[in-house]
């Protein structure tokens, strides 16, 4: 049985433009709000693949600031 | 595409639902060279016409509202884009339920067939609803949706058909010329069109586009947040886009409406979220678009779960996901009420803003017969954009007032609630006299007034049960028997009112007796030191406004009007006045003090040495006094039916003057008298009419039984519609009627507050010639009497002195009976008191 953890980060939606903060250090995600990437959905699909293979469970885990 | 016009006679701005149908209407009405633009594509742009959940609930308490949510339904109807649904109003509690009784009498009273229903009657058209979450239900079956978007296509192309108007898409305004106080030109990336008339109606970006022009419209973007779940198996069941009543679950202010599959929820309950203008994305910056915001799930996941508890088997089926989620942005306003009209800071440009999709279509039209006219058919003075004053068009009242509104929405709100925030903005020069003597303030345009005193609580005692006690906690919420013991003792010896928040403008010039002259009714070529109560009408001969003139001189009136509707009636008499004459606000100049009762001669006369004998200074006249070295304008009119005078004082000698009349008055026992006799109990004893109550854009003056033996020949607004309602028979009379019997079935004593409908004594409906329902426009006590009094406007045939009939309150019939039909006072029916 094989449990694995994904490790995800939210990401800023890229449907609208890409904005950045005043500091121009970071991506401004006010208007398009956060998603899970194409690649960490990818890692995702994985894990379920090789957890239920063998009966095992797949967990999510995703940090973020309260703010 | 079409590119962008250089001239026009009107453009407007936006392509939503406000901005289709005013085209449409403006056409309609023979508007041509109409030039529309949208920064966004069409149909969609992406306001907030493109995002909403589209369905309408026809009643609301504001009969203005209800009336164009009613209209709009209609030209929905005709656009073959309304889809009847029926709706419920459901009730988790008794407080809710008993709300819903009183909106069966705002439904009675404009004429919208509604039911209180069982949780029965709900689960047999929504059998996926949990009963026992519910107590009741408020049942409309005329509630529908409506494809908005192609309403607002189907408009465009009515005009584009009539060779009315042209419309350009993906054009953004860049800046607004304004020349010489009117607007000139609207700058677009497409190039500069030259307008004579300019309309915003772009919800949420409205301020930013007024701002270009230096002016106003004080609204904020706010998030009202939406989910879509689905698919569910019970709503795939039926064909079409709708099949299931709409659900309102007040209780949690939320609404579920079905749309295919789909479920939509939206709720009115999470933490208020304001967006600034300038704030709202791009059209490419934005994901969805610019009214689409990201959803933020933590502030709507409780209300989720109260909406699982009301359809648990729905929202919570097998497969069914949550496809959409919006913060989506609509437009609030600090007091509720739309933004509609002339913006009183540029000739020209115009408002049609903070309009949702159930007034959509009868905003367009009232804007364009506005527009066209100078009136409208439905009134909707409440919407006039002109009628606030400079604090409330602050950014930082808006959001602090539409903060406190919002998840007032589905709220249950008294008549009277007051504000608790943005309180303390506009203090009358003795607001700390007032506060030490226990003032309970109630605020008006800003103004902190008090509506009663606790330091009268003594007379209580006094008087007894003429104070007219209420036992029900919602018929005196809000109020308090002091307001009647204030009452009984000016009738009985002398008050002193507080009058501050008058709205008060100077009509001066050389032509200033022209100006006045042509604005209002009443004869104005009159001496110096004269005052006339007058009624100003508009052009179909609706009132517009009732107010009082001093002739201070030769080229010198000034008008004295209420302080909620004061600045619209100054942007009035600014709109009519002929060269010559202009209009100065003096409302921050004057206080004014009014001192009544039998003994206010006596206690004016301890502090002048005036002539104020009846003789002396006789009614309905003004002229400068001087209290010891304080020079007051004295006016001798009253508006309780008492002896006495309206001082208007200087804003910095107010306090004084507010102390010597205390002094003074000891030994009689005067004593300070609040709004709440001023503007209720004194008035209608007296029958007096108040604006906004009785009389509005779509009362006579004949129908308010008001109409003076001669009609001046000078012309004024109005004069020709005037003359032909005098020849005419009435639709309506406006009646005074007292409550018979306050007991109600559980064996208390209930006081009808105002708005409830008058039916037969057996409980049967009544028509006037409009086609209206009588309601009642004023309700209160008549201390002086030991009555409750109530006004309506009744059928003329029912408008019989001694005619026994009946008020609805709380879905119980109260037996009432008229007892005038015209504007004779209950009274003191012959004035003598106010001679003195």
């Amino acid at each position: 049985m094989t449990n694995v953890l994904v490790c995800i980060k939210r990401v800023p939606d890229t449907l609208g433009e890409v904005l950045l903060t005043a500091d121009e250090q970071a991506v401004d995600a006010r208007f398009v709000g956060c998603t899970v990437s194409a690649h960490e959905n990818c890692a995702v699909e994985l894990a379920v693949r090789v957890a239920s293979a063998d009966g095992g469970t797949a967990t999510v885990l995703s940090l973020r600031s309260d703010a | 595409m079409v590119s962008t016009p250089a001239g026009a006679r009107v453009v407007v701005i936006g392509a939503g639902i406000v901005g289709n149908s005013l085209v449409h209407h403006l056409a309609r009405l023979g508007w041509r060279d109409i030039v529309q633009i949208d920064k966004g594509p069409l149909p969609n742009p992406g306001g907030s016409t493109g995002h909403a959940s589209n369905f309408i609930f026809p009643v609301d308490h504001s009969r203005e509202l209800a009336d164009l949510t009613l209209d709009s339904m209609r030209q929905y109807k005709e656009l073959g884009v309304f889809t009847e649904s029926g709706g419920y109003e459901v009730a988790r509690t008794e407080e809710r339920m008993e709300e819903l009784r009183r909106r069966m009498s705002s439904a009675r009273a404009w004429g919208i067939e509604t039911e209180l229903v069982t949780p029965d009657h709900v689960v047999a058209r929504i059998p996926f609803l949990d009963k026992d979450r519910i107590l009741g239900a408020f049942w409309t079956p005329s509630v529908g949706v409506v494809d908005s978007l192609r309403a607002g296509t189907l408009m465009r192309e009515s005009a584009m058909a009539l060779g009315a108007l042209t419309v350009v898409s993906t054009v953004e305004v860049l800046g607004m010329d304004v020349e010489q106080g009117r607007i000139r030109r609207v700058c677009t990336t497409g190039g500069d069109i030259e307008a004579e008339i300019v309309v915003i109606a772009c919800g949420v970006w409205s301020p930013k586009l007024a701002g270009m022009a230096g002016a106003a419209i004080p609204l904020t973007p706010a998030v009202h947040q939406m989910i879509s779940v689905g698919p569910i198996p019970q709503l795939t069941e039926r064909p079409g886009e709708i099949s299931f009543p709409i659900v309102r679950d007040m209780d949690t202010f939320c609404y579920e409406r079905q749309h295919g599959a789909d479920m939509e929820v939206g709720s009115y309950a999470h933490r208020p979220i304001l967006h600034d203008p300038q704030d709202i994305p791009s059209i490419e910056q934005a994901r969805l678009s610019p009214t689409e915001l990201p959803f933020t799930a933590s502030d709507f996941d409780p209300q989720l779960e109260q909406a699982l508890e009301l359809m648990p088997d729905a929202l919570g089926a097998e497969g069914a996901e949550i496809h959409y989620a919006i913060n989506g942005l609509l437009s609030l306003t600090p007091d509720g009420a739309p933004m509609l009209g002339e913006t009183p800071e540029v000739k020209g440009l115009w408002s049609a803003a903070a309009v949702w999709i159930k007034e959509g279509p009868g905003v367009g039209r009232a804007v364009a017969e506005w527009m066209t006219h100078g009136h409208s058919e439905i009134d909707v003075h409440h919407s006039d954009i002109a009628r606030f004053y400079p604090h409330q068009r602050t950014r930082a009242h808006v959001r602090s007032r539409t903060n406190e509104s919002f998840n007032k929405t589905y709220g249950i709100v008294h008549p009277s609630e007051q504000w608790a925030h943005e309180r303390g903005k506009r203090l009358a020069p003795m607001h700390a006299a007032e506060r030490e003597a226990g003032a309970v303030f109630f605020e008006t345009a800003g103004w902190e007034r008090p509506m009663w005193y606790a330091s009268n609580e003594l007379l209580l005692g006094e008087y007894g049960d003429a104070v007219m006690p209420r036992e029900h906690e919602w018929d005196s919420r809000w109020w308090s028997p002091i307001i009647n013991a204030e009452h009984l003792a000016m009738r009985e010896r002398a008050g002193v009112v507080d009058l501050s928040a008058f709205a008060i403008f100077d009509v001066v010039g050389p032509a200033a007796a022209q100006a006045v002259q042509g604005t209002v009714v009443a004869q104005a070529d009159v001496a110096e030191g004269r005052v006339i109560y007058t009624p100003v009408l508009d052009a179909k001969g609706g009132f517009r406004s009732d107010l009082t003139v001093m002739r201070l001189a030769h080229d010198r009136y000034r008008v004295v009007t209420g302080g909620l509707h004061g600045m619209a009636d100054m942007k009035w008499f600014v709109d009519h006045l002929p060269a010559g004459a202009q209009v100065v606000d003096q409302t921050s100049a004057f206080t004014t003090i009014g001192l009544w009762g039998p003994k206010a001669r006596d206690i004016l006369g301890r502090l002048t040495d005036d002539d104020i004998s009846h003789t002396g200074f006789p009614f309905l006249t003004c002229r400068g006094i001087e209290l010891g070295s304080i020079g007051v304008l004295a006016s001798r009119i009253s508006y309780v039916g008492e002896l006495g005078w309206e001082l208007y004082v200087p804003m910095e000698q107010g306090a004084r003057v507010w102390d010597l009349l205390h002094e003074a008055g000891r030994s009689d026992g005067v004593v300070p008298v609040g709004i709440g006799v001023y503007g209720t109990t004194g008035r209608l004893e007296k029958g007096y009419r108040a604006f906004g109550f009785e009389l509005d854009g779509e009362r006579t003056i004949v129908e308010a039984g008001t109409a003076r033996p001669k009609v001046k020949n000078a012309d004024f607004v109005g004069r020709e519609p005037y003359l032909a309602q005098r020849a005419a028979e009435p639709a309506a009379v406006l009646c005074t009627l007292t409550v018979d019997d306050h007991t109600s079935a559980g064996g208390g004593r209930r006081y009808m507050l105002g708005g409830e409908p008058i039916l037969t004594r057996d409980g049967d409906v009544l028509i006037d010639g409009h086609g209206h329902h009588p309601y009642v426009t004023s309700a209160g006590s008549a201390p002086s009497l030991g009555k409750h009094l109530l006004m309506a406007y009744l059928p003329p045939d029912q408008a019989v002195v001694g005619n026994a009939l009946a008020v609805s309150y709380m879905e119980e019939l109260y037996p009432v009976t008229v007892r005038a039909n015209d504007a004779t006072p209950l009274f003191d029916p012959a004035n003598e008191r106010i001679r003195g």
